[in-house]
């Protein structure tokens, strides 16, 4: 039972840690201490209650432990857009899990849809793990353009998002 | 400042605007969970449900509290644990004599047994720098006591080895003298200096034997056949001497427990694309019985070569 529920709140767990914590290896870290804090505490849980939200309340929790030994460690559980990040996550949670699948493969179309530098640049960062001079290597521009255009694709990939966002909840 | 994370959200952030820093970061976290990791979520969860499951194992067995009421239904429970028992040991005794499958402990001891006996096996590499910069080669050991590295470099192909009494180095230019000395760090040293490969171990023999007590074991995927018995490890704590890694990936034959691939992951996969960290993939090439002398820098170089102590 515990698995099944772990699973089926997997997706929207990952993407709120990878949005919130700016090391990916360590938001993975936090993703499994995450579902080992849960079973430790799951005579807590009440089950009259998202499972999923309960998840991100010990994510975050866990995040701000962990800011708490580290004062270097950027971490930003606490500021006001979590609680729009929170959100989204809530809606993504209340698809179905197809449904959901279905969100995330839309968002490759938004990708594929943006024009060919910004594909480059979104690539480079997300799938090849490219940072800063990495990443402005690789585009050929300087780091400050580099990351102007990081933030530029992202956004735009951002309204897509939320445009099919609106347009699935139309359908479901 | 570094792309990946709240540093780069710059303008949206600055201005306070959370509704569309909230948007963005969601959209970050979407892209970051669907394009950069695949696999990563159900490995995580595997790697969790293991934890767990070793906990519950490990758990003591709950003792009744000091003082709690013992009565009929004590009684009534205490016949239903002797039955149940009782109907155990009968399955017991008629399983019995049919082999128990192995824990993954035991099949693990049982790969380092194999690596640390005296055969001689060949394994080709890859070693993967911080800078993702890939170094080919071969290794071939004898268990834990001697081995030789070919390593592929611009000048030719150096080698490097360990006879069981001497290390040594045979640099691939000829007019260089060769090397000897008589532990490993002068040769690691050389390595990690002249070709930026930087190993905590030389042997599988070596790096295997530390999995059974210093890394938590979970079994991964193996081919259905049941002719592969694959597992990962992770370091449960950091080690204050060596540099060990973080994680190692492990197939074997499992009729032979002999090791088919194994790869070592210092702080994971994504951080060498990052460029920050370094991995190390072999592959079992064979097993070929060499004569001793193979182990020795005689072996690899004229005779007459210029021979001097490491520096």
């Amino acid at each position: 039972m515990f698995e099944a529920l772990v699973r089926d709140n997997a997706q929207a767990l990952h993407i709120f840690l990878r949005a919130l914590i700016p090391d990916p290896g360590r938001a993975d870290d936090l993703f499994q201490e995450t579902l080992i804090a849960a079973w430790n505490g799951i005579d807590s849980f009440d089950s009259t209650r998202p499972f999923g939200r309960w998840l991100r309340g010990i994510a975050r929790n866990l995040v701000r432990s962990q800011h708490r030994r580290s004062v270097n460690e950027q971490v930003l559980a606490d500021e006001g857009w979590v609680h729009v990040l929170e959100r989204h996550c809530e809606a993504a949670q209340r698809l179905r899990n197809d449904v959901l699948d279905e969100r995330l493969s839309r968002l490759r179309e938004c990708v594929d849809r943006l024009p060919e530098h910004y594909r480059e640049t979104l690539d480079g960062h997300y799938r090849s793990g490219l940072r800063g001079e990495a990443l402005a290597a690789r585009i050929g521009a300087t780091i400050d353009a580099a990351m102007k255009r990081l933030q530029r694709a992202r956004r735009l990939v951002s309204e897509c998002m939320q445009r099919t966002l609106a347009g699935a909840e139309v359908r479901t | 400042m570094t792309a990946d994370g709240p540093n780069d959200m710059g303008p949206a952030r600055s201005n306070g605007d959370a509704e569309t820093v909230g948007a963005e970061r969601f959209a970050h976290g979407a892209l970051s969970h669907f394009l950069a990791s695949p696999g990563a979520v159900d490995d995580r969860i595997d790697a969790a449900l293991a934890q767990i499951d070793a906990t519950r194992i490990d758990a003591p067995p709950v003792r009744p509290r000091v003082g709690q009421r013992v009565g009929p239904l004590a009684g009534s429970r205490s016949l239903a644990v002797f039955a149940t028992a009782a109907a155990l040991l009968l399955i017991g005794v008629l399983l019995w004599g049919l082999p128990e499958p192995p824990t993954l402990l035991a099949s693990v001891r049982r790969i380092v047994a194999v690596a640390a006996a005296p055969v001689d096996r060949s394994y080709a590499f890859v070693f993967t720098d911080e800078q993702g910069r890939t170094t080919r080669g071969t290794l071939t050991s004898r268990g834990a006591d001697a081995f030789v590295v070919e390593l592929e470099t611009r000048a030719g192909t150096m080698r490097l080895g360990y006879d069981g009494e001497r290390s040594w180095l045979v640099p691939p230019r000829q007019r260089m003298p060769v090397r000897v000395g008589t532990g490993l760090a002068r040769v690691r040293r050389a390595l990690a200096r002249g070709e930026r490969v930087q190993m905590p171990f030389f042997t599988l023999a070596t790096m295997l034997d530390q999995l059974p007590d210093n890394y938590d074991l979970v079994p991964a995927e193996s081919r259905s056949d049941g002719t592969e018995l694959a597992f990962r490890a992770a370091r449960r704590a950091p080690a204050d001497d060596v540099d060990w890694p973080a994680s190692v990936f492990v197939s074997s034959d499992s009729d032979t427990a002999v090791v088919q691939r194994m790869r070592v992951e210092w702080d994971g996969p994504r951080r060498v694309a990052d460029g920050r960290a370094r991995q190390f993939e072999l592959r079992l090439v064979g097993e070929q019985q060499r004569d001793g002398a193979f182990y020795s820098h005689t072996f690899h170089h004229r005779p007459g070569r210029e021979v001097v102590q490491f520096q």
